[in-house]
């Protein structure tokens, strides 16, 4: 099994990077992930209680409700429109709010990369509340009007040389109910053993991952764990698993969200779409799943290499 | 040359430099010589000798040869256009290849199209395609240890393939798969081209602002390219050699619409090996100026019919054409064994049109074809497809193709065919499969009984009126053999490997600058829009007479593989042709309306 992991350093300046000692702390962290995964065992398919991560939280929201507001994907009759008729309708529980703010340059000091002025389209940025207290209450939109807004909202983007299409810039979840880390994970706990099963998962990370909207397809998402423990109901140390991936339909898994934590972690990164690579962030406190899916991912049969690294001799 | 447009990263490279140079071999270019314990070849020595010894599988072969090949290559690419940069570029890169034999020379796992199954990442991603461009041993020996394993599981995986499928084959004749060869030691001085800097980015706004005075072009760029590669090679056989190579390619290229709307294009390509060697500026000038006005002077040409009938074509013109339409069929790589079904590799080593034509007739008995690429000038021009030692580190040889019009010989490459064993030095490109393709070096299509240009125009008059028409054609100038619309040089090497690669291998794009030879008084007179037809080697056929002057064509020829694109300059010597009959049809291409609005500058007439 090909095993990767990745740190990625964003900023809008020089001035905002990383010191080196900074940077050579997460390559050293990468390398000991990397062998510890190494040895970790392969997950089997589980079902059941999980915390995500903060920046795990944000590239799921970005997958499974991000793109399902984008203007465009509305009025095509080829989309799944998962969430056309859901306007004013509860789609997530009533503590969760979620807005997209391409006008906020960074977050607790940490630059946030889907920061823009004026969109492609010379549009002024808008914050946009999508989700109010768990009830969906707008699209994210370019100047290509939808039924019922007829406004951009400067949200048109696109790569240079792409056709602009509705895009997200800086998602941000927010939760009027938060607990301390300790609390949600002793509540993760309690729930596993409510469920009767030998331990809940824990996402550290994960590297993004793809959403299919097309009616054609199955209206699922698929993200992509890098960092997955077992947390165990008999208290064991947590266990890191390697090889699995999150699967599940949005309305279902959204709906399945019970707690927050209250510190908000950033994603940053880049996301491509119809209109090419925009620069994007999001942002999530750590979030309680009861019930979640995850499948194995497909292995390579690519053997090891036969000779030991030149290094080692 | 190999090209790539993945990465884009910026040198920091390091050169070791020693007391050494040869500032005669190369007038502008400074060569130094490397220590005798150059580190790239020590990281590949100790890594391929460790992989002779220790690669065995189960009870499965071991390699019995492996090969490793690294191109430390600098690109630096600058176009502009009415007098402002549109680029300037620089890139490094160390793209790096390990080719490994398991099995035999009488039968190994190569000259075999075999199937992988699709959709799994494969190991070698690993590895990375390219090298640091730094001498880094450990990162050497990182990347060739992971593309050494790869390789050697693939290779085992298509040898065991490739006997299961001729188990089921009736037992016919069987050639070896890999020839023996001399071990060739051959470490030359690197090769270190100038940048062209600053100054040739001002000659480039310069001379594409000479464009402002033909507001009637529509589209206009002048590019330089500028190449430099070491290429280094090693075989478990003892071979060892470091080869340089460069490349400067100057174009102008211009394009505008005819009254019609159909559109014409016109360029002018220059290679040489060395910046200095580039005409001067004014030189530069005086060609572009005239490449304009002989495009503006097509767009008021009339529009030709079909026509079918004898045609001229000057020697420049007939070195391009020959390019396409003789070259490739001289290759005597042969195509790879394909099981039916197979579907894992695109083709690229297609049977040749002469492969069965061996010892026959195929040229006229006054042509003679030779292929040598260990001459560098011919008739003070220089010839760009010179080298001393090919892909498969064997020394290039002299080869007669063809005596009196027969096809006595191919060019080989270490891939063995019926009627010749050995390589002669010609193995140029790795194609699929790990079979290095044999392509030619300095083409020579030489004839005995050449006559001079003058009288070729009164042959050409006289077969015109013997097939009683009012006109015969002249052709002084074909499209360079690139796809259509590919915007420069480098974008042409991009797409090579891309969906249009095919485009490559068909007819040049077409014949810039027709005249009709009126009969009646031999006046030339420019037309526009045809193209070849449809055209095969046996066209040569109709060949009947040639002239006494020969022209240089230096190109690049483009063999696609399946890790990328091999540009491999390429020189065809030839002279001017008379066809008896040869067939060229109308074409508007796509017209398209002109523009609503006239030029922004100039008076727009």
């Amino acid at each position: 099994m090909n095993l990767f992991r990745y740190a990625a350093f964003h900023a809008t300046n020089w001035s905002q990077m990383p010191a080196d000692e900074e940077i050579r702390k997460e390559v050293r962290r990468l390398a000991w992930e990397l062998t510890k995964l190494r040895v970790a065992p392969v997950s089997e398919a589980y079902s059941g209680p999980a915390i995500l991560s903060g920046r795990a939280a944000g590239v799921f929201f970005h997958e499974v409700l991000g793109h399902r507001v984008e203007g465009h994907r509305q009025r095509d009759e080829f989309e799944g429109q998962t969430f056309t008729q859901k306007l004013g309708k509860k789609i997530l529980p009533s503590f969760i709010s979620i807005l997209d703010d391409p006008t906020r340059p960074s977050f607790e000091g940490k630059p946030l990369m889907g920061h823009f002025f004026y969109d492609d389209q010379g549009v002024p940025s808008q914050s946009v509340s999508i989700v109010e207290g768990g009830v969906l209450r707008n699209f994210l939109l370019s100047r290509r009007p939808i039924e019922g807004f007829s406004r951009s909202n400067g949200h048109g983007r696109r790569q240079p040389g792409g056709v602009v299409t509705a895009r997200q810039g800086n998602l941000i979840v927010k939760a009027s109910k938060q607990m301390q880390y300790k609390e949600l994970r002793r509540r993760l706990l309690s729930m596993v053993r409510r469920q009767e099963k030998e331990y809940g998962l824990l996402f550290e990370d994960i590297a993004g991952g793809f959403t299919e909207t097309m009616r054609f397809g199955p209206q699922t998402f698929q993200v992509l764990p890098l960092m997955v423990y077992r947390v165990f109901a008999d208290g064991r140390p947590d266990q890191l698993v390697r090889g699995l991936g999150i699967v599940g339909t949005p309305l279902t898994v959204l709906g399945k969200i019970v707690g927050a934590s209250d510190q908000g972690k950033i994603f940053n990164g880049v996301c491509v779409a119809e209109s090419g690579a925009v620069s994007v962030s999001a942002t999530s406190p750590a979030l309680l799943i009861s019930e979640i899916e995850v499948q194995k991912q497909p292995k390579g049969f690519d053997r090891p290499p036969m000779l030991p690294p030149p290094l080692i001799q | 040359m190999q090209w790539d447009h993945q990465n884009n990263q910026i040198m920091r490279g390091r050169f070791i430099f020693i007391g050494l140079v040869f500032g005669v071999l190369l007038a502008a270019g400074v060569l130094t010589a490397s220590p005798p314990n150059d580190s790239i070849f020590r990281a590949l020595k100790e890594e391929m000798n460790r992989s002779m010894d220790g690669l065995k599988m189960g009870n499965l072969e071991r390699p019995y040869y492996m090969e490793y090949y690294l191109e430390d290559g600098k690109h630096w690419a600058l176009s502009a256009s009415l007098g402002g940069l549109v680029f300037s570029n620089f890139r490094h890169a160390r793209p790096y290849k390990v080719r490994i034999r398991v099995g035999s020379y009488h039968q190994d796992n190569s000259n075999f199209e075999f199937s992988r199954p699709f959709g799994i990442v494969s190991g070698s991603g690993l590895a990375g395609s390219y090298l640091p461009i730094e001498d880094n041993y450990d990162a050497l020996r990182r990347a060739f240890w992971l593309r050494t394993d790869y390789t050697y599981k693939q290779a085992l995986e298509a040898l065991s393939q490739k006997r299961a499928y001729r188990r089921n084959l009736q037992e016919g004749e069987l050639i070896d798969d890999f020839s023996s060869a001399e071990a060739l030691v051959e470490v030359a001085p690197e090769v270190r081209q100038a940048a062209p800097g600053a100054s040739w980015e001002q000659k480039l706004r310069r001379l594409s602002s000479l464009f402002k005075i033909f507001p009637q072009i529509q589209r206009s760029s002048v590019e330089l390219n500028v190449y430099q590669g070491n290429k280094y090679f090693l075989n478990s056989e003892g071979s060892r050699n470091r080869l340089p190579e460069s490349v400067v390619g100057f174009r102008a290229a211009a394009a505008m619409q005819a009254k019609d709307g159909s559109p014409l294009r016109n360029e002018e390509l220059i290679l040489v090996r060395d910046l200095d060697e580039l005409p001067v500026e004014a030189t530069l000038e005086e060609k572009l100026k005239d490449m304009a006005t002989k495009l503006i002077q097509l767009a008021k040409a009339p529009l030709a019919e079909d026509y079918s009938g004898p045609v001229l074509l000057t020697s420049e013109a007939a070195a391009r054409l020959l390019a396409v339409l003789l070259a490739p069929h001289l290759s005597g790589t042969r195509p790879l064994e394909r099981p039916e079904g197979g579907m894992g590799f695109r083709n690229f080593s297609q049977s040749s049109a002469w492969s069965s034509r061996w010892k026959a007739r195929v040229l006229p008995t006054f042509f003679d074809v030779t292929d040598d690429p260990t001459r560098e000038i011919f008739n003070g021009s220089q010839l760009m497809g010179s080298f001393s030692v090919d892909r498969e580190g064997v020394r290039a040889k002299s080869v007669r193709l063809v005596e009196n019009g027969r096809l006595i010989s191919f060019l080989m490459s270490r891939s063995p065919r019926k009627e010749i064993f050995h390589s002669n030095g010609h193995g140029r490109s790795l194609g699929s499969a790990g079979v290095v393709q044999a392509k030619p070096g300095n083409l020579f299509v030489t004839t005995t009984e050449g006559v001079n240009f003058s009288k070729l125009k009164v042959q050409l008059i006289k077969e015109v009126k013997a097939q009683e028409k009012p006109f015969g054609l002249l052709i002084r100038k074909i499209g360079p053999v690139v796809p259509a619309g590919s915007r420069s040089f480098a974008s042409a090497m991009e797409t090579a490997g891309g969906p249009l690669g095919g485009a490559f291998s068909g007819l040049p794009e077409g014949p810039v600058l027709i005249y009709r030879v009126w009969a009646k008084d031999g006046r030339e007179e420019l037309v526009r829009g045809l193209q070849f037809a449809s055209m095969n080697p046996r066209a040569l056929r109709d060949i009947i007479s040639a002239g006494n002057e020969l022209a240089v064509y230096n190109h690049l020829t483009v063999a696609s593989s399946l890790s990328g694109v091999d540009l491999l300059p390429t020189s065809i010597i030839a002279p001017a042709l008379l066809f008896d009959d040869m067939e060229l049809k109308a074409s508007r291409g796509q017209t398209r309306k002109l523009p609503v609005l006239l030029p922004p500058f100039g008076n727009g007439s």
